[in-house]
């Protein structure tokens, strides 16, 4: 089958028509995210899917088309066809009618799929999905279309190699000879001819004692050999379990280290991250009273009360000091007018001095002092003073009282001492507060730097978790843990496979002994035959068996011949190896890649993950080629976005090389401001189109957006 | 000169009463801040809040108040209200996990007062005016600056509503007071 033209109409952001014309090789159809590659994809796609019959979807009607509608008015269609050879020329188109009703609703009519083919000359209308399914049924379509890189793995479902095997080899034509569930007609006759071969035997008129002890030792086998094949299925199932856990866990055990060296990353950071905020106290406003952080600047204020408290303590002392001075003045003239305090002896006292004055002698001088002369005048004035002095000035003992009531000056020295006590402390809170705030910063940029760097490793987990298929954290986790329970269950499973396949083959050895002594001396000539016909059987049964496990084999060896041939041509440069298919119980399989030197490639690069999926595809198209007598296109969504520019062009030139027709969507070949790049293009051998949106189209509203389609490079 | 015991003294007196502010101020700042008025502390409301009892907003608005050098006169038109908890109380008890007591927080309010107000202390200790009237203006001039300080918060919460919420945001208010005068100290120098 080859597809020679494609026609899309009204298709999403296809809006119009636009008919393609397909070379039988290679075909590019480049566009950036949102050209319209995928809706190209998804039309193929639509076109080919029969298993709705009617398929009026209004998502897939063209915005701009809608736009244009008029309520009322004429209908339009969305149309996918195709031309393509398969056995003659033939033609399919899947349609629908759109249009405005009086109320401006939309509606959808008229669904269609039809089909053209040649008869002859002529060229007769049949059912498309018929013709479809006929040129290319769903078995071939499957291998066919793949959409982005992580749907190219075909093997990643229980039975798809069993699928495979069925589709493309004649082993599937076994079946009804041979299932190795009783279900084949082998194993059906050889069932029904043991039960004859038992009745015959049980009626055989003279049946010997040997002859009825051989049978008991048979039927005891038979018991023993059935319930030793039902063990060996189980361990065999047994081994495969953990087997395929085991491969697995293989394949996930670079992973699996690097998640737990990542995991004990992120827990040693969370770790350092709350061991730093602990040490954060940022609780600033409660330091500023419990801390006292809010007398930072009471220095001038404590010099101010204690400059005003020590000023008060003066005056008080000062005024208390001349209250003092007051008070001794009136105890002296008290007690000098009571004559309790002696003057100086060469004073006299006012006795003294009367007498001297009565004598006309002064006693000081030693000289007479005449009544009128100065001295005796001298001496009269002297009393005179003293009486004065002393005269009405006796204080009264009433008046004496405290200048000052109260003692507070006491007091504030108290609190004046207590605030001073603190000045050491309170001058030291400025560094105090600047060293909290700038530790507490630098503890938060701490933090904040663990938190990006846990940040960081999350990401790379996830990057991780995500290469290795979406396996869960827990998954890989626990598999790695119980990694040698695994090995020890797949050991113990081995070991009683290989005991109990050493087992059923002693059974098997003695069972046909018996069997044949039974023959030998059966006197029966029915029991002999029925004897004889079961063991024909058996033979048969394992015949079949054998060949159908050949033929399964054969296929794999077909298969992964062919996809070692395109992954050589697809990895030019890059990987010298093999691809191999591992069988698996029920019917699944899995691809590993193996180095020259023998080495399990367990975690691949994408590009190479790639190319492995795309040569087991190319391998099974060919073998569809080889069974149907046909060859099929591949049509591919963005298989290459994980490829850098070099891996692309290798890539591209492979493909081209390989005779397949292909149709491919994809970014490659644009630069990074968007335009082509020409030189890349013309270095490959097929057509090459251009997908771009209309240059007036708004991003924002749908009802502008329309892909165009540009022939890029048509000479091959 | 007769002995005195400490329940005479001025401090005594003064810790013996309570602190009071414009009442609107409880629900622009002092409730939005502090347990004040939600009643028990271990109440879930309560929890979270950046101060304790309501006092403890009027510790931090009186010292605004102080460090700016600036009074202001309660509004006679306005309610005013108590805090029904006496000086001496505050900051007294670790009544909060994790808080700290602060009794010297008290007598530096106090010492303070002393410096920041014209009271004639010689005639005091004369007895030529009554303690219980120093008291009086010992108290007023703290309400005075703690009503500054709450007009200051109430225009930064204006400005910026989130400013106060911030872990540094109250310590920031008082970085800016504190050293705003050094350099204007250090340009007078050099003038």
């Amino acid at each position: 089958m080859k597809i020679k033209n494609i026609s899309i109409k009204n298709f999403r952001s296809y809006y119009g028509t636009h008919t393609i014309e397909l070379y039988e090789g290679l075909n590019i159809f480049i566009g950036d995210n949102g050209d319209g590659k995928s809706t190209l994809f998804d039309s193929l796609n639509w076109l080919f899917d029969t298993t709705l019959t009617e398929q009026k979807n209004e998502r897939l009607i063209s915005k701009k088309c809608l736009a244009h509608l008029v309520s009322g008015g004429d209908a339009e269609s969305v149309s996918v066809s195709m031309t393509f050879e398969h056995d003659g020329e033939k033609y399919i188109e899947k349609s629908f009618d759109f249009f405005l009703d009086a109320n401006g609703n939309l509606k959808t009519a008229n669904y269609q799929f039809v089909g053209y083919e040649e008869y002859g000359s002529e060229r007769q209308r049949v059912d498309g999905r018929r013709l479809l399914d006929r040129c290319f049924d769903a078995s071939i379509r499957q291998y066919c279309l793949f959409k982005g890189e992580e749907k190219l793995d075909i093997f990643n479902t229980d039975n798809a190699l069993q699928y495979l095997v069925n589709t493309f080899s004649e082993v599937h034509d076994f079946d009804m000879f041979y299932t190795g569930d009783e279900e084949g007609f082998t194993e059906f006759a050889v069932q029904n001819a043991k039960r004859a071969r038992d009745v015959a035997i049980k009626n055989a008129n003279a049946t010997t004692q040997k002859e009825r002890d051989l049978n008991t030792a048979i039927g005891e086998i038979s018991r023993q050999l059935t319930s030793v094949e039902r063990d060996l299925k189980d361990a065999e199932n047994n081994y495969n379990k953990y087997d395929k856990l085991l491969t697995d866990i293989e394949s996930h055990a670079e992973a699996s280290e690097d998640l737990r060296r990542i995991n004990d990353r992120i827990k040693n950071l969370k770790e350092r991250k709350e061991n730093t905020e602990l040490k954060i106290d940022d609780a600033y406003s409660k330091k500023l009273l419990d801390d006292y952080w809010i007398m930072c600047g009471m220095s001038p204020v404590i010099e101010l009360f204690s400059e005003k408290t020590n000023a008060f303590i003066k005056e008080k002392q000062k005024l208390e000091i001349k209250e003092a001075e007051k008070k001794g003045k009136k105890e002296a003239i008290k007690e000098i007018a009571a004559g309790v305090l002696p003057l100086d002896p060469l004073i006299p006292d006012r006795k003294s001095m009367e007498n001297m004055i009565h004598d006309e002698f002064c006693k000081v001088c030693g000289r007479p002092a005449p009544k009128g002369s100065d001295p005796y005048n001298f001496m009269v004035q002297k009393l005179q003073s003293l009486l004065d002095s002393i005269s009405g000035e006796v204080p009264n003992d009433e008046e004496d009282s405290n200048l000052f009531t109260n003692n507070y000056s006491v007091e504030l020295q108290q609190i004046l001492r207590n605030v001073d006590y603190m000045t050491m402390r309170i001058n030291g809170l400025q560094n105090e507060i600047s060293g909290s705030v700038k530790e507490n910063n630098r503890l938060k940029m701490l933090a904040k730097n663990f938190q990006r760097s846990i940040d960081d490793a999350i990401d790379e987990k996830n990057k991780l978790l995500s290469k290795n298929n979406n396996i869960t954290e827990e998954e890989l986790d626990t598999d790695y843990k119980n990694i040698s329970n695994w090995n020890k269950y797949r050991n113990d499973a081995d070991h009683s496979r290989e005991k109990l396949k050493i087992r059923k083959k002693e059974l098997n050895d003695k069972l046909t002994e018996l069997q044949s002594e039974l023959a030998g001396i059966s006197k029966d000539d029915k029991s002999k035959t029925a004897v004889l016909v079961h063991q024909a059987l058996q033979y048969i049964c394992s015949a079949f068996a054998y060949a159908k496990q050949k033929n399964t084999r054969n296929f794999i060896e077909l298969l992964t011949t062919h996809a070692n041939g395109y992954l050589k041509k697809l990895n030019v440069d890059d990987f010298h190896g093999v691809i191999q298919i591992i069988e698996r119980a029920n019917g699944a399989a899995r691809l590993q890649l193996v180095d020259n030197d023998g080495t399990i490639v367990t975690n691949p690069n994408t590009a190479l993950e790639t190319s492995k999926f795309m040569s087991v595809l190319f391998a099974i198209s060919d073998l569809t080629t080889l069974k149907r007598e046909n060859d099929y296109p591949l049509i591919f969504d963005a298989p290459t976005s994980s490829f850098g520019p070099q891996k692309e062009r290798d890539f591209y030139a492979a493909i081209s090389s390989v005779n397949k027709q292909c149709i491919i969507a994809t970014k490659s070949f644009l630069k990074e401001d968007g335009s082509l790049d020409m030189p890349k293009i013309e270095h490959q051998k097929g057509k090459i189109f251009r997908l771009s949106l209309n240059p007036d189209c708004d991003l924002e509203k749908m009802s502008t957006i329309q892909t165009n389609i540009e022939p890029i490079k048509m000479n091959i | 000169m007769a002995a005195r015991n400490t329940t005479d003294s001025l401090f005594a007196l003064w810790a013996k009463r309570d602190a009071y502010f414009e009442t609107h101020f409880q629900d622009e700042i002092i409730s939005k801040f502090s347990d004040y008025g939600v009643g028990s502390s271990k109440s879930n409301e309560a929890k979270g809040k950046t101060f304790g009892g309501g006092y403890e907003m009027f510790i931090i608005a009186f010292f605004i108040g102080l460090y700016s050098d600036s009074r202001r006169e309660l509004d006679k038109s306005l309610d005013k209200k108590k805090f029904g908890q006496p000086i001496e109380y505050w900051g007294n008890l670790d009544s909060r996990t994790g808080r700290k007591s602060y009794p010297e927080i008290r007598k530096h309010i106090f010492a303070a007062l002393i410096a920041k107000t014209d009271i004639d202390l010689i005639a005091l200790e004369k007895g030529e005016i009554e303690a219980g009237d120093v008291v009086s203006t010992l108290i007023d001039a703290m309400n005075e600056y703690a009503n500054y300080g709450f007009y200051y918060l109430a225009e930064k919460l204006k400005d910026n509503p989130n400013s106060l919420y911030r872990n540094s945001g109250f310590l920031d208010i008082f970085l800016d007071l504190t050293r705003k005068k050094q350099p204007k100290d250090e340009e007078l120098e050099e003038l």
